[in-house]
């Protein structure tokens, strides 16, 4: 058995690099950019803002991660404020981080970096574009995201015990909590603050110049 | 054409986290739910017998020695259980490695298996709309005293219900 | 219950079927996982930049730091609650995507070989090297400097590592949260760090036990 673990070490010291002797088809391993699972991503997404609820809402260290969200309605109204602000302040410094190896060339046009953020900086985030992007053609940019709540799985299990049929309006608001920290990330990328409107789950988030 | 006459899910703590029958001559569904005790009885025996039998084959497979290990060791052997066939209908059954056991009652004309449809029933609908819903429990036993098949919860989710029915509707 | 019926059958899987030995593939051939991992990986369409989750990660242990106000213990117990509570829906995932491919785990070896060339290669495209401790019983997986994504050009202040923040406790508690999905007990410990100034990167899961079925009542 130990033999079996030297070879798959020496195995894995291997390098997985093939030996062609044409250059021009060797992919660089530095340009393959760094990639990992979507659901692991997203699992990890949805446990920060959750854990951040929780730091606020909860003494213990441990929390249920479904209570955090249905209950969040039932807190105070500072305690709120203060957790969307935490998750703006946390939003905003990611989307700094995020464009620095953007360089904004002053040659790019406004509806050039919105189409920007539509693709590339969303993808990053969500590994999808942006549904869909409209213009007053004066300076403010509606872009719609359909998945993140209105299309998605995401939705109340109605037999939990802290779920309230008579109050589910209410509780929605915990899912305002989303479009919070993404309209955050897209501010700190832009430097500039972003909104957003929320209805029927479909999120709008307003950029003007 | 294969016929499905009820779908269901029960969880590791022995609870039926999810089930519906399917009444033909009044094309309607009953659901399992609280207040349903009929189906909830049903739901018991369904699990007493899939359990039982899942734990009989088990004994005979470590007292018949066709194995070294004990059934206590740290990855035990388990003989789940595939489907029975009765002269009327077959139970199929999938157990996912997580304890979740998904089990689908058709006519004898669903064959040899219906792993197909029970892993996509998990994968997609289940993983989708349950698993890795944010809003969804991690465990349907909320405490202790739901545990050992007293837990009362039932799957509540309309995307779920929804989904479950597109894909099974052409079955029923 | 059964005899009742004239013409029953009963079918089961696992051991008891000969042709389920014969067709599960070697499992000390760990040349066979290392081709499924990376077959898995090849096969997930669903991959994604890591750009944000690392830096999603960073400003989070901040958070965490500025709220339990450099309590160094609170933070690292924080995170590997956060990793329990992901690694729990995590474990439904892995097996949702390699379950008709994965061999049964038969010893604590090849769990190991499994979490280090599977699990790891899937979800974070990186393999973590796999020791053995045959006395303690322990699994140790040891990451070489840069491979561990959440650590990727972090710097710890002085302050911090002198009080041993582990950054990326948050693997410690997904593999904990994971192994309890499938009724495994563990203690998992974030065990050495480089960005602590340790020669590597150690986690160690250690007193695997298992959690014995729930009977339901009355049997």
């Amino acid at each position: 058995m130990e033999l079996n673990n030297e070879v798959s070490n020496k195995t894995l010291l291997n390098s997985p690099i093939p030996k062609n002797e044409d250059a021009s088809n060797v992919v660089p391993i530095e340009q393959q950019p760094l990639t990992v699972d979507y659901i692991f991503e997203n699992l990890i997404f949805h446990e920060t803002i959750i854990s951040v609820v929780s730091l606020y809402s909860e003494e213990t260290i441990q929390y249920n991660p479904t209570n955090q969200l249905l209950k969040y309605y039932k807190l105070n109204e500072n305690i709120q404020e203060n957790i969307i602000k935490t998750l703006q302040q946390m939003g905003t410094s990611i989307g700094k981080k995020l464009s620095l190896d953007f360089n904004n060339n002053s040659t790019m046009t406004h509806l050039q970096i919105i189409k920007h953020i539509c693709k590339e900086v969303y993808h990053k985030i969500f590994g999808r574009q942006i549904d869909s992007l409209k213009t007053n053609h004066q300076g403010i940019f509606y872009l719609l995201d359909k998945q993140l709540l209105a299309n998605s799985s995401i939705d109340f299990d109605k037999s939990l015990e802290n779920y309230n049929p008579s109050e589910s309006q209410k509780q929605i608001k915990c899912l305002e909590l989303y479009p919070n920290f993404v309209a955050a990330v897209l501010g700190g990328y832009l430097d500039r603050s972003v909104t957003f409107t929320m209805e029927n789950r479909v999120i709008t988030y307003i950029i003007k110049y | 054409m294969v016929k499905v006459y009820s779908f269901w899910i029960f969880d590791k703590h022995c609870n039926c986290i999810y089930g519906f029958e399917y009444d033909s001559i009044k094309q309607k569904v009953h659901k399992v739910e609280t207040d349903n005790h009929d189906m909830i009885a049903k739901s018991k025996i369904l699990y007493g017998l899939v359990f039982s039998l899942t734990s009989l084959t088990t004994r005979y497979y470590y007292s018949n020695k066709i194995t070294n290990e004990s059934d206590d060791s740290l990855f035990p052997q388990k003989s789940n259980f595939r489907k029975i066939t009765t002269g009327l209908y077959t139970v199929h059954t999938f157990k996912t490695e997580t304890g979740l056991i998904f089990a689908l009652l058709a006519d004898l004309e669903s064959g040899d298996s219906m792993d197909i449809e029970l892993q996509y029933i998990y994968r997609q609908i289940y993983m989708n709309n349950v698993g890795l819903n944010p809003l969804a429990p991690l465990d349907y036993a909320e405490t202790e005293t739901e545990a050992k098949g007293k837990g009362f919860r039932q799957i509540k989710n309309d995307n779920f219900d929804k989904e479950l029915y597109n894909f099974l509707e052409p079955l029923l | 219950m059964v005899s009742s019926v004239p013409d029953t059958s009963i079918s089961t899987t696992g051991s008891s079927s000969s042709a389920a030995i014969k067709n599960s593939p070697n499992y000390s051939n760990v040349v066979f996982l290392k081709q499924l991992g990376e077959q898995v990986f090849q096969q997930n369409m669903k991959k994604i930049n890591a750009e944000f989750l690392t830096i999603t990660y960073g400003s989070l242990v901040k958070v965490l730091i500025d709220h339990y106000k450099d309590d160094v213990e609170k933070c690292n117990q924080k995170l590997k609650e956060m990793g329990k509570n992901i690694g729990s829906r995590l474990i439904d995932d892995f097996y949702s995507k390699v379950t008709t491919q994965i061999p049964r785990c038969n010893n604590l070896k090849d769990l190991g070989n499994t979490l280090s060339l599977v699990a790891f290669k899937l979800y974070l495209n990186c393999v973590p090297k796999f020791l053995f401790d045959e006395e303690e019983k322990i699994i140790k997986l040891r990451f070489d400097n840069d491979i561990n994504i959440f650590s990727k050009f972090v710097e710890l202040p002085d302050e911090y590592k002198n009080k041993r923040l582990y950054y990326s406790n948050i693997i410690a508690g997904i593999i904990e949260g994971a192994l309890s999905g499938i009724a495994l007990k563990s203690d998992v410990i974030y065990f050495s760090d480089t960005l602590l100034g340790d020669p590597f990167s150690e986690i160690h899961i250690a007193n695997v036990k298992r959690i014995k079925d729930e009977v339901p009542m009355g049997q």
